[in-house]
């Protein structure tokens, strides 16, 4: 968990920390001042073992709860960062170059006119000055560990031997590289030296093994830079340090592999290399935390500073200056603002020249410079403005200056990739912070009750202590003593508790993966594989200073209830006396008008809803307040306190009345009602949806307790009205109204408790429901492959390319560690229309083929092809019509009758989603778009960041059947528009996966040449019972020549959404133990009430009431409670859910999560918890009806 | 028969509440001499007293007039419900007041604070109460001790002042006891040794004997009696029962919340 919020969780804990010490300190104080009291306080813990162990036991839990919440939210955060940065290990920084528009090395420019696109070779003396500025800067020897120069190029690898093809990252490093990075073992655990290898030897790593079914002494083939390759695998490295990860790797020296590069001119000096790897201090994850750092110390070592002067120079060129002036209308504000800061610090008289122009200190203004010529969008705008005046040699020198100037950079890799981690494990972290916000109010509640029934036991000995001279002061310290040390035991004993059960859920998971118990079927077996409990010290230190901190405060607040007893009435231990609140509390509540309106006023100014929201809420409160001010002049106060019923005052009544339900209500508003009310977006996390459900339930609670005499007079009417008089239920009901203050508390606890389940439940079935299976996720097939038009002939023939993504956007792969994001990108040019058309032509031969192979058919059981390009799409029956973005996919035969991809929305006429996808395939006038096309409605001003910007409208989300709209495609390149009639609607489950707008193969045929060519992917389902390995070994083999590449979509299902499910049944594990709290308060009453009552259970029994009637009518009242919290629990819960999904809160992290309410699950699980509670109420109860009734009328 | 506390004089005594003036005001007058205001260590006048805790108000006390003279020992007698408990509990400070005014020891209660009024009690004020009410958790002899560490004696002077005053009621080899260890005799003598520890102007007792078996109620009210002739103690006493009254200097007879002339 990193922030609570908004507030970073060290913070946090350290402030706890610190405020739960200065809390004890002071104490520390009170009691070497008046060690009488001190004695008194703790004296009472082993006066009664019982009801000390209950407490601490009742505390314990709630300690136990947070912190196995947060530790678990740990463990996952955890899990899916070490996934992340399994590839990278110890790789936290890479300096790499970006080769000079027009230069003979890497990419030309793109289309953009950006020259720094891609990576290419720089001198490895360039790694000569890094190391000396590294050893010459003591702070960052500290940062820095290791550092190394490398080669890391990307292929496609063709293995001779086993006839296999995949994708390869080539690395080449100095045998004698840091150990930080890590050595290269072989799968017996022994050593593997780059040293020993041969000119032409390779070690590769265990993923190739699956991927190429690599064997030691293996050809392999590949085309490198353009320059064709051939290698003997020398080893198999584990799949440990420099060989872990799940990308297929070759690794050689350093040397070798240049001068295989080097005998091609373009390579350029033979010590080339095109990455510096660095290594900071700390561990896989932690090491990041250095990169900032780090980053700013290695950069200057790179500017070239004569580059940056002659920037520097040029933008004082009038006419560039006039250029510039003249587009600046058309530039974003951010940019615009620094085109104004780099032309201001142009402006500047230069500064004297020193002698040595790169390295070394650099002046602030250059750094100034550096920092801002780093930025794309500025770089674009000067070289856009330089075309602008039409002077060629400007654009050229220009373009050569930045590129001097900034063309190296120090990329900080592995600090992304946590990024992206983070973002994709937000939601589950999110789920858990919720999980953490509620146990911590439940736990509150518990401490509160717990205490505030600790006081009324010792009311009677506090009221003696007064009459003989004791002060306010020195009995809140004895109290406050008591309490404190029960906190302590219980944070010792809890934050350990709550560790190991985290632990054990943890092991009980991960044996339930592996077993394949509860239906997990190795769904996650991959993701159990790499989970370790772990949990951050922080946690743990906020979960023991925040559980004493909360006891501390709570048992002060019920210590200056307490001090403020009656004399006579505490020693006769009769109720209080309605008395007038004096003091603050009489005038005090006024001032939650001016709190909340300021409040209110804070919230509109940050665009936050905490202090709207807590504004408003006090504003409830305060008019609350008053209608029982002026309903009786006097503030509503339910007597809490042992013995009497307050006497019912219709202020109090409807102050009470009027604040609960109007809080309640209030926070039962959808959240975007306050935007419709014409108030401004207001921004919130998911801590908000935890408020809101306490303060739904607090309301709730609030407003029924203060009519709970009604109720229950309405109830044990209605019951003698049907003929039954029922005793148990009258006493029961008494008893609940003679305590209003302690039957509300129970009753918002278990209310909370049960809220918590249903909140939990709704998520977790919407998040497995979405996950669904990899079945439907990836429609149906099994491997998702392509081949390269090249690649089989041979590697003399020419380069082979490397596969890009066609989708555009990320392929719903929100859990699974990013493709290396430091493998440069070689993309090397091909003429893109024929290069696309040739791989599409030849998927279609492999889809023939197979279909002619009885050898193949053994294995697939279905094959087609996907072929997707990027064009623009409208709807003219939309309200605004525009062109946008989309993808837009052909389906051949094989495709449409193979796949299993569900349809959420279909037209009218068809009797099956299969129906349409064949009438798709044969008809040119057909269409069938993916969910996400469908306009989704964010949270809080959510950016659409896709480029796919088409939306499709009219159809909504839930709606099965459809007429069928028209929609136009076209080609922005040129070529004829063509219209097709959308006629389904691909599942959201499976949208991601599937994106795009599908149609015949000879729709996208018409449409000509797309702006970025055409990508075509082959699927297969397997023949049932089939091996996938053993299936992917033959197609690789049967269609070498034709390069085929498959991956298992069940693999990357597991990578995908494995974390995510297994945090799904984590949470429910949880959810579990959160009833425990909730079955404790009861077990915790009832006890009480137990004791409480020896004397008036004596009489009854004396009067001739059974055992059994005894234990009925103290049951009951459990009950009663546990009825009303668990009708209030799940009404609110599912209000709550039904808030958060129609904002669709969950889109920020996955889009199409739909509420999914498990109804069975849902009451199993609340009738186990009642069950659980009466359970714990049956105990102190039966207890109870065995007092001899004589021992109990004596004792009193 | 055991020896009593030593205390030089005990008509003169140190008030630590800062009222000095008063408590140094020389030797009191014997029992028995002309009144005046300064011999009357309780002087109530016209004292009320409602309850509103019920459906009804209820007049508990209805302009009692009372006095007592310093080293008295004076029994409130009267039906239940008249209105005894009331009186003492408005006469000890520890309940309020609805109208006319209580002097204790020259010291109006009703202008005291509640930190003032909690201060005098500690120093100036005993209480035995008729369910003995010891503090369940100390010892007999830390129940003893608890009003002097209350008032900030010293430790060591504490627990040997209640040791004192344990073997002034007869019971130094229960001193270490628990309460729930001792029997009710036992329980009301440690009661009243923590009554009388502190050396109070006066001591409240609310019907001390309630509870008791008649041998330990006489028991009890023979060490009443001595700790009243020996260090001339002031006793203020409610009972109902008759032969507790008879030991006393004065009985005040009440009913319906007023005293009987
Ligand atoms: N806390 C109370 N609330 C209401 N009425 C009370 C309370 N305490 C005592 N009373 C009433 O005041 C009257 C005097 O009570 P009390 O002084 O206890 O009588 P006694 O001690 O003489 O038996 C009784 O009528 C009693 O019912
Ligand atoms: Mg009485």
């Amino acid at each position: 968990m990193d922030t609570f919020f908004g507030i970073p969780t060290g913070t946090l804990a350290l402030g706890a920390l610190f405020a739960a010490g200065a809390a004890l300190g002071v104490l520390a104080l009170r009691a070497w001042r008046w060690p009488v009291f001190l004695r008194l306080g703790l004296r009472q813990l082993p006066r009664r073992p019982a009801q000390t162990a209950l407490i601490v036991a009742g505390l314990m839990l709630s300690t136990a709860l947070v912190t196995a919440s947060l530790a678990t939210g740990d463990t996952i955060t955890h899990a899916i960062r070490a996934a992340a940065v399994t590839e990278l290990g110890r790789l936290d920084q890479v300096v790499t170059y970006s080769a000079p528009a027009g230069s003979q090395q890497g990419a030309p420019p793109g289309a953009g006119g950006d020259p720094f696109a891609s990576s290419t070779f720089f001198p490895g003396e360039v790694f000569a000055r890094v190391a000396r500025g590294i050893e010459a800067d003591a702070a960052l020897r500290l940062d820095v560990e290791g550092a190394t120069p490398a080669i890391w190029l990307g292929c496609t690898v063709l293995d001779l031997t086993s006839r296999q093809t995949a994708t390869a990252s080539v690395r080449g490093l100095p045998p004698e590289y840091p150990p930080v990075f890590g050595a290269l073992v072989d799968l017996e655990g022994r050593a593997l030296s780059l040293a020993a290898l041969q000119p032409g030897e390779v070690v590769v790593n265990e993923a190739a093994r699956g991927a190429l079914a690599v064997q030691p002494g293996d050809d392999l083939s590949c085309t490198l830079e353009g320059v064709p390759v051939r290698w003997r695998v020398a080893a198999v490295a584990a799949a440990r340090g420099l060989g872990a990860g799940a990308g297929v790797s070759l690794f050689l020296p350093l040397a070798q592999l240049q001068r295989v590069l080097s005998s091609e001119p373009t390579a350029g000096a033979v010590d080339a290399v095109n990455q510096i790897w660095i290594a900071n201090r700390g561990d896989a994850i932690s090491g990041a935390a250095r990169s900032e750092r780090v980053v700013e110390a290695i950069r200057p070592l790179l500017v070239d500073a004569g580059a940056l002067q002659d920037v520097r120079q040029l933008l004082t060129r009038a006419d560039l200056r006039a250029a510039l002036a003249a587009r600046r209308g058309s530039l974003s504000e951010r940019t615009q603002g620094r085109l104004a800061e780099l032309l201001e610090i142009a402006d500047r008289p230069p500064p004297p020249a020193t002698g040595d122009s790169r390295g070394g200190a650099l002046s602030r203004e250059g750094r100034d410079l550096d920092r801002l010529l780093r930025i794309q969008s500025l770089r674009a705008a000067l070289l856009a403005g330089a075309r602008d005046t039409r002077d060629a040699e400007l654009v050229r020198t220009l373009g050569t200056a930045l590129q001097r100037a900034t063309g190296y950079q120090v990329l900080a890799v592995k600090r992304q990739v946590l990024e992206i981690a983070d973002r994709a494990g937000n939601v589950i972290t999110t789920i858990f912070l919720l999980f953490s916000l509620l146990s911590i109010a439940a736990g509150l509640l518990l401490v509160f009750l717990i205490f505030s029934l600790l006081a009324a036991a010792r009311r009677s000995e506090l009221g003696i202590a007064r009459a003989l001279g004791t002060g306010r002061g020195h009995l809140i310290a004895m109290f406050t003593f008591e309490g404190v040390a029960y906190a302590l035991l219980a944070a010792a004993v809890g934050v350990p508790a709550g560790l190991g059960i985290s632990r054990v859920l943890l092991a009980l998971l991960i044996w339930a993966v592996e077993s394949g118990a509860f239906g997990f079927s190795g769904v996650a077996a991959r993701v159990a594989d790499t989970v370790t409990w772990y949990a951050a010290p922080r946690s743990a230190a906020l979960a023991a200073s925040l559980g004493l901190l909360l006891t501390i405060v709570t048992v002060t607040v019920a210590a200056w209830q307490v001090s403020r007893v009656t004399i006579v009435t505490a020693i006769r231990d009769l109720p209080d006396p309605p008395s007038r609140p004096h003091g603050v509390l009489a005038w005090g509540w006024t001032g939650l008008f001016p709190g909340g309106a300021t409040l209110i006023a804070l919230g509109l100014r940050w665009g936050q809803t905490f202090p709207f929201a807590a504004g408003v809420s006090l504003l409830l409160l305060g008019c609350g307040v008053a209608v029982s001010v002026v309903g009786d002049r006097l503030p509503a106060r339910g007597d809490w306190r042992k013995g009497g019923a307050p006497r019912p005052r219709w202020g109090a009544r409807a102050g009470a009345t009027l604040a609960g339900m109007a809080l309640a209500a209030y926070w039962a508003l959808p959240f975007d009602a306050q935007e419709r009310l014409g108030l401004p977006r207001l921004a919130s996390g998911i801590e908000i949806f935890g408020l809101a459900g306490v303060l739904m339930v607090v309301g709730t609670t609030w407003a029924l307790s203060a009519n709970g005499d009604l109720a229950l007079r309405l109830a044990s009417w209605s019951l003698t009205a049907a003929g039954r008089p029922a005793p148990a239920l009258r006493l029961a009901a008494a008893h609940l109204l003679r305590q209003p203050f302690r039957t509300g508390v129970t009753t918002t606890m278990f209310a909370l408790v049960v809220f918590m389940l249903t909140v939990m439940q709704v998520i977790t079935a919407a998040a497995v429901h979405f996950q669904a299976d990899a079945v439907i996720k990836y429609g149906g097939w099994d491997l998702r492959g392509h081949v390269t038009a090249t690649a089989g002939q041979g590697p003399e023939t020419g380069p082979p390319e490397r596969p890009v993504p066609v989708d555009g956007a990320p392929e719903g792969a929100p859990l699974a560690a990013p493709e290396s994001p430091a493998a440069p990108a070689t993309a090397q040019a091909q003429p893109p229309a024929t290069q696309a058309a040739a791989d599409q032509h030849l998927a279609e031969t492999v889809v023939a083929a197979i279909a002619d192979s009885a050898d193949l058919q053994r294995y697939v059981a279905a094959a087609g092809v996907r072929t997707a390009a990027f064009f623009a799409v409208t709807q003219l029956s939309a309200p605004a019509p525009t062109w946008g973005g989309y993808v837009v996919a052909a389906i051949d035969e094989g495709f449409a009758r193979g796949n299993l991809i569900p349809l959420q929305t279909r037209a009218r006429g068809y009797a099956t989603d299969q129906a349409v996808w064949e009438a798709l395939a044969a008809d040119p006038s057909l269409a069938v778009i993916d969910a996400n096309a469908l306009p989704s409605p964010q949270l809080r001003g959510g950016i659409n960041l896709s480029t796919l910007s088409f939306t499709l409208q009219g159809i909504d989300d839930r709606q099965t059947a459809m007429e069928p709209v028209p929609v136009w495609i076209g080609n922005s390149n040129g070529g004829a528009a063509r219209k097709v009639s959308i006629v389904g609607v691909i599942d959201r489950r499976v949208a991601t996966a599937f994106r795009g707008v599908y149609v015949a193969p000879e729709v996208l045929r018409g449409l000509g040449t797309p702006l970025r060519p055409a990508t075509s992917r082959l699927f297969f389902r397997l023949q049932p019972g089939a091996d996938v390995n053993e299936a992917r070994a033959a197609l690789g083999a049967a269609f070498f020549a034709q390069g085929l590449q498959t991956e298992s979509l069940m693999e990357r299902f597991q990578n995908e959404s494995g974390p995510l499910i297994l945090a799904s049944r984590m949470l429910q594990l949880f959810v579990g133990l959160g009833l425990f709290v909730g079955v404790a308060a009861l077990g915790v009453i009832s006890t009480r009430a137990a004791v409480e009552r020896r004397q008036e259970i004596g009489i009854l029994r004396a009067i001739g009431l059974s055992r059994r009637r005894v234990t009925v009518s103290l049951l009951l009242e459990s009950a009663l409670v546990v009825v009303l919290g668990s009708v209030i629990g799940i009404t609110l819960g599912l209000v709550l859910c039904r808030n958060v999904f129609a904002v669709q809160f969950f889109d920020r992290f996955q889009q199409g999560l739909k509420m999914v309410v498990p109804w069975q699950e849902l009451l199993l699980t609340v009738l186990l918890t009642c069950a659980a509670a009466l359970v714990a109420t049956w105990l102190p109860a039966r207890q109870a009806s065995r007092i001899p009734p004589i021992a109990a009328i004596r004792e009193a | 028969m055991t020896t009593l506390p030593a205390s030089p004089d005990h008509t003169r005594r140190v008030h630590t509440d800062g009222l000095g003036d008063d408590g140094l005001a020389g030797p009191g007058p014997a029992p028995g001499n002309g009144q005046t205001s300064r011999d009357l260590i309780v002087d109530a006048r016209a004292v009320r007293k409602v309850y509103l805790g019920g459906d009804v108000p209820v007049d508990a006390l209805r302009g009692v007039d009372f006095a007592v003279r310093r080293g008295e020992m004076v029994a409130i007698m009267g039906p239940s419900g008249c209105g005894k408990t009331t009186l003492l509990n408005c006469l000890s400070g520890i309940d309020s007041i609805d109208g006319g005014e209580i002097v204790i020891d020259g010291r109006p209660l009703q202008r005291m604070s509640d930190g003032a009024l909690t201060r005098y009690r500690a120093t100036s004020m005993g209480f035995v109460f008729q369910s003995f009410n010891l503090l369940p958790v100390l010892t007999a002899v830390e129940n003893v001790e608890y009003p002097l560490l209350v008032a900030n004696v010293g430790p060591r002077e504490a627990r040997w002042r209640a040791l004192a005053a344990l073997a002034a009621v007869g019971l130094e080899d229960r001193a270490g006891h628990r309460p729930a260890r001792l029997s009710g005799g036992q329980q009301q003598r440690v009661a009243v040794a923590r009554a009388v520890v502190t050396d109070p102007a006066i001591v409240w007792a609310d019907e001390p004997t309630g509870n008791l078996d008649s041998a330990s109620a006489a028991d009890l009210m023979d060490l009443l009696r001595r700790l009243n002739q020996a260090r001339g103690q002031t006793f203020v006493i409610v009972t109902h029962a008759r032969e507790v009254g008879e030991q006393t200097d004065r009985i005040i007879r009440m009913r319906d919340g007023l005293v009987e002339r």
